[in-house]
């Protein structure tokens, strides 16, 4: 018995043994062809979709609760339009013939989204994809921003062509250009540093509460801001994009703009208690070591501290929650804010919230706080 | 007692003689009695040591003449009956003086001066009571006149700390939900230290304050002053200091800045400390402090303020300075 045992054992070491030698030549001697034009055979491509679904379908398993929200729809799919719909094509936009020729073929997903669940999806955006060119979130920490992802391809499936353009494109509206301008121009219809995709212009509101308004924030914190996102010091899987795409210059021109402008609010009923929120607005919370929002957000105050009043709640709730993970503790500014925001009760967080969003944007509110 | 351990613990313990912090200053008619018990008991019973030391060396080594003396009946009934008896008694009854001459100033007059102190992570909140009702705030410094009892009630805002000043009066707990008091009737002017003397988290170890006995009339002088408001002829500081949002925290009375959640920074200029015993209150105490506070003294609930520039420094600095 035991030198039968042995003498499996020592065959199985040496087939080990054998089989490692037998890759590194194969792999040495470069015969495999690795070209993405010469393809998988198709039991190689069985095996590896095998492979990638079973990873997908049990690392998804524990993902955290789901954050879908309609509101998040233009959201997801300004993102998606800009950055997604080159591989995967979109309602009405074939999937770009330069990138399906990678290998593998990233799915064109109206057709495909459909075969995984939506937890499944978040993850693969979130985390990205292993050998297949499919990154993973640029946001650290930004799931909010996947979820909102996820929502558009929970819907694109079933979603045509107008549906699908007037979501992408938000706020802008650009005519079918003449050839002049085609010739010259090109024909990116909202390219991805179009700021009103999302945000609001002048006659309209931002395009859903989860954006910032803008107008109200002073000139020294947009550009802050604006330089965060691009040091990725500030993390958000929409805006780096975005603001990487600019130059220096532009930096400080969209500054002054949006510094300029007052944009209409996004029609939103805030939940919370307000008068608690404005409480805490004023007075804070000493039993918790909270100091009064407006003691540094109120006047008089930095330049480059944003005023709060006008911001919709969801917003508001999103950036507190981010700071109470430690997920905006990259600057200076958001270390102190990240220090203040772990005091608050969820309930304060809600009362805050419905505080300032029923303020109107350019309220700079008061003096310091009595 | 060339190991930095060693040289480190030497240090430690001489600071402990020094009389900024030392149990052995008794600058109180309180201390300065715990001060005569302790060094009584100290003689005395080194004295006793000495005494078994030299009959057990007698015992052991001794001639047969002091052991057969040694072991008579009437050196054990002397010696171990009737002589710690006697002791004890004469302590006991000494310690019943003691006792007894320590109520008798706070009875009869009643405290000269109430102060309430409140511990908190990991500061002291120093509120003087005036006999008319009103109270004046401070923080990390304790001042009261010599000739006068004192009385300070202590209290917590959070975890259990412990307020001790040694050269003036005892070590008393702040307990959560109680309310203790501790008396004491200074007698020599100074200034000498205090500090947290229970463990109550992170920065336990450097929660301290200073505590300056004045004579009479000064003293009334300086509170005349530390009740006044003080605004700092400082525009450009006063606005740095409540556009940075100091006020949300802080008080200065006087200015829009009313925070109660830090300490009281009305007259902080002149205060011989800040950051709780920590750094000196001069402008290059304060730049430290607010730069650099997280590194200094980690975990203080302060948050930290990196965002400010050298030149914005610079003016809270000249700012805080000025609050006097």
């Amino acid at each position: 018995m035991r030198s039968a045992l042995r003498r499996w054992l020592l065959w199985g070491g040496m087939g080990l043994i054998g089989g490692v030698a037998a890759a590194l030549l194969v792999a040495w001697s470069g015969i495999f062809n690795i070209a993405a034009s010469a393809g998988h055979p198709h039991w190689l491509e069985a095996f590896l979709a095998m492979a990638m679904r079973r990873s997908v379908q049990v690392n998804s398993g524990d993902t955290s609760q789901a954050f879908l929200d309609n509101d998040l729809l233009p959201l997801g799919a300004a993102h998606f339009h800009g950055n997604c719909a080159i591989c995967h094509g979109a309602p009405g936009q074939p999937v770009n013939p330069t990138f399906s020729h990678m290998l593998p073929k990233p799915p064109p997903l109206q057709e495909n989204a459909s075969r995984w669940r939506v937890r499944e999806l978040f993850w693969i955006g979130y985390h990205g994809l292993q050998f297949t060119g499919m990154p993973g979130w640029s946001g650290v920490g930004r799931e909010d921003e996947m979820w909102a992802v996820a929502t558009l391809l929970r819907e694109l499936p079933a979603m045509d062509v107008k549906t699908y353009q007037s979501l992408a494109s938000g706020n802008t509206h650009m005519d079918a250009p003449d050839a002049t301008t085609l010739v010259s121009r090109g024909m990116n219809i909202f390219p991805i540093n179009t700021c009103d995709r999302c945000h609001g212009t002048a006659d309209a509101p931002a395009v859903s509460p989860h954006v910032p308004r803008l107008g109200g924030p002073s000139r020294a914190y947009l550009l802050r801001a604006l330089r965060e996102y691009r040091s990725n010091r500030r993390q958000s899987g929409f805006m780096e994009p975005v603001a990487v795409a600019l130059l220096d210059g532009h930096l400080e021109a969209l500054a002054d703009y949006y510094a300029a402008l007052a944009e209409p609010p996004y029609p939103h009923k805030p939940v919370g208690d307000a008068e608690l929120g404005q409480r805490l607005a004023y007075q804070g919370d000493p039993t918790r070591d909270v100091p009064a929002c407006l003691s540094c957000h109120g006047q008089p105050k930095r330049a480059d501290v944003p005023v709060l009043a006008g911001q919709a709640a969801p917003y508001i709730k999103q950036q507190l929650a981010l700071w109470r993970s430690g997920g905006r503790q990259q600057t200076s500014y958001g270390q102190l804010m990240g220090r203040v925001a772990k005091r608050l009760t969820d309930a304060q967080v809600d009362a805050v919230a419905a505080y300032f969003a029923g303020l109107p944007l350019r309220d700079g509110v008061a003096e310091v706080p009595r | 007692m060339r190991s930095p351990i060693s040289i480190i613990i030497a240090i430690i313990l001489l600071a402990g003689c020094s009389g900024e912090q030392s149990a052995f200053s008794g600058y109180s008619t309180n201390a300065s009695r715990i001060v005569h018990l302790t060094w009584v008991l100290f003689i005395g019973g080194g004295f006793l040591l000495l005494l078994v030391v030299v009959l057990t060396g007698l015992a052991l080594l001794g001639g047969g003449r002091f052991k057969q003396a040694l072991s008579r009946e009437g050196v054990v009934v002397w010696l171990g009956m009737v002589m710690p008896i006697a002791v004890l008694t004469g302590l006991l009854l000494y310690g019943f003086v003691l006792l007894r001459i320590e109520a008798m100033p706070m009875d009869t007059e009643g405290a000269a001066l109430r102060v309430h102190i409140e511990g908190e992570q990991w500061w002291w909140r120093v509120i003087y009571q005036h006999p008319d009702g009103t109270t004046t705030e401070s923080a990390n410094e304790l001042r009261f006149p010599v000739g006068q009892p004192v009385e300070l009630t202590l209290t917590t805002a959070d975890v259990i700390h412990s307020f001790w000043l040694p050269a003036y009066g005892g070590k008393v707990d702040m307990i959560p939900g109680r309310s203790n008091s501790l008396r004491f009737f200074p007698t020599q002017t100074g200034v000498t230290r205090g500090q947290c003397a229970e463990y109550c988290g992170g920065a336990h170890a450097l929660m301290a304050f200073y505590a300056v006995a004045m004579e009479p009339e000064e003293f009334q002088q300086w509170l005349e002053r530390e009740k006044q408001d003080t605004r700092a002829n400082d525009p450009a500081g006063e606005q740095t200091f409540l556009a940075n949002g100091c006020g949300g925290c802080h008080a200065v009375r006087g200015t829009p800045a009313t925070g109660v959640i830090g300490p009281d920074l009305t007259h902080v200029g002149s205060r011989l400390s800040i950051g709780a015993g920590i750094l000196a209150a001069d402008q290059a105490g304060f730049r430290q402090w607010l730069a650099r506070h997280q590194q200094i003294k980690p975990q203080n609930l302060m948050p930290p303020y990196e965002i400010l520039g050298e030149d914005e420094l610079a003016l809270l600095a000249a700012y805080l300075v000025a609050l006097e």
